[in-house]
């Protein structure tokens, strides 16, 4: 968790451990892993998408050499690879930032443009995805100031839970 | 500790199930107040949870994410569940932008 939010791991850590209830069945508790994992694994995408502009269609440096895996250029040169941190901090830091700037709205577009990476194939988000978004959503709010605009991201983060868990998933939080 | 309650009824052919709804104190926590629910759905509890500025803000968040659970389950879509009459909704306040979802008495009054 932290290596994903370095710049909110504090918080994480601490909102999330107290609030995780364990089932007594495991077998119950290794489906809900498996599936919140690949719910997760959607949930980083749109995280990215949203924060940094990051393109999941991005090519890796391929297996075999030290770098393999990592992201490189998407014209396909090799000569300079970059990880996650390193997109997201060419692009602009995570965290606020300013919705009527350039790159705000360039941001949010990229969101808008990866939204059917939620929607996958077509398929209403479950449950477990809508409250991992929220939880999402909620870690932005937190790092708002002053208290009303973290109140109206909470409203708002709340009507896109409600939207989700009802079939009609709206776009990122505008903040 | 919990500071209240709610029982809605599932109506089914074999015969009527209870779904009872928890709603526990909100709670200081490091950034901001919570304020826990559990929702026993027949195919096991939600526990869930509102944050909000303070304690108030919390509970409100609560009520409003128990009314969105509970207005956009399928259960509610097959109008088997009831709380006091058929069709006159649940009690619970929802976010705005669901409120197309509230039905009788939810609609008029919430």
């Amino acid at each position: 968790m932290i290596g994903i939010f370095p710049a909110l791991g504090i918080s994480v850590m601490i909102r999330w451990k107290p609030q995780v209830s364990i089932p007594s069945d495991l077998q119950s508790l290794r489906l809900a892993h498996a599936a919140l994992r690949r719910e997760w694994e959607a949930v980083k995408r749109e995280y990215y998408a949203r924060k940094a502009g990051f393109d999941p269609n991005q090519p890796r440096v391929p297996a075999g050499s030290s770098e393999g895996g990592q992201w490189t250029d998407a014209g396909g040169d090799n000569t300079t690879p970059s990880t996650f941190t390193d997109a997201r901090n060419s692009r602009g830091t995570p965290g606020m930032r300013d919705a009527s700037s350039e790159s705000g709205e360039s941001v949010r577009s990229e969101a808008y443009r990866d939204l059917p990476i939620i929607l996958a194939a077509g398929r209403k988000p479950s449950q477990a995805y809508c409250w991992n978004q929220l939880h999402i959503d909620s870690l932005l709010c937190n790092s708002l100031s002053p208290g009303r605009l973290q109140w109206a991201c909470r409203s708002q983060a709340m009507e896109r839970y409600s939207a989700c868990i009802s079939g009609k998933p709206l776009p990122p939080l505008p903040f | 500790m919990i500071i209240g309650t709610r029982s809605l009824t599932l109506r089914d052919d074999d015969g009527d199930k209870e779904i009872q709804i928890r709603l526990h104190a909100p709670e200081k926590a490091p950034v901001d107040w919570v304020c826990r629910f559990e929702i026993d759905w027949p195919e096991g509890r939600a526990e869930r949870w509102g944050a909000g500025m303070d304690g108030i803000d919390a509970v409100l968040a609560a009520l409003k994410l128990i009314g969105a659970e509970i207005n956009a389950s399928d259960y509610k879509k097959s109008g088997r569940l009831v709380w006091l009459a058929p069709g006159r909704g649940f009690g619970f306040p929802v976010p705005n932008n669901i409120r197309d979802l509230l039905e009788g008495d939810d609609a008029r009054y919430l």
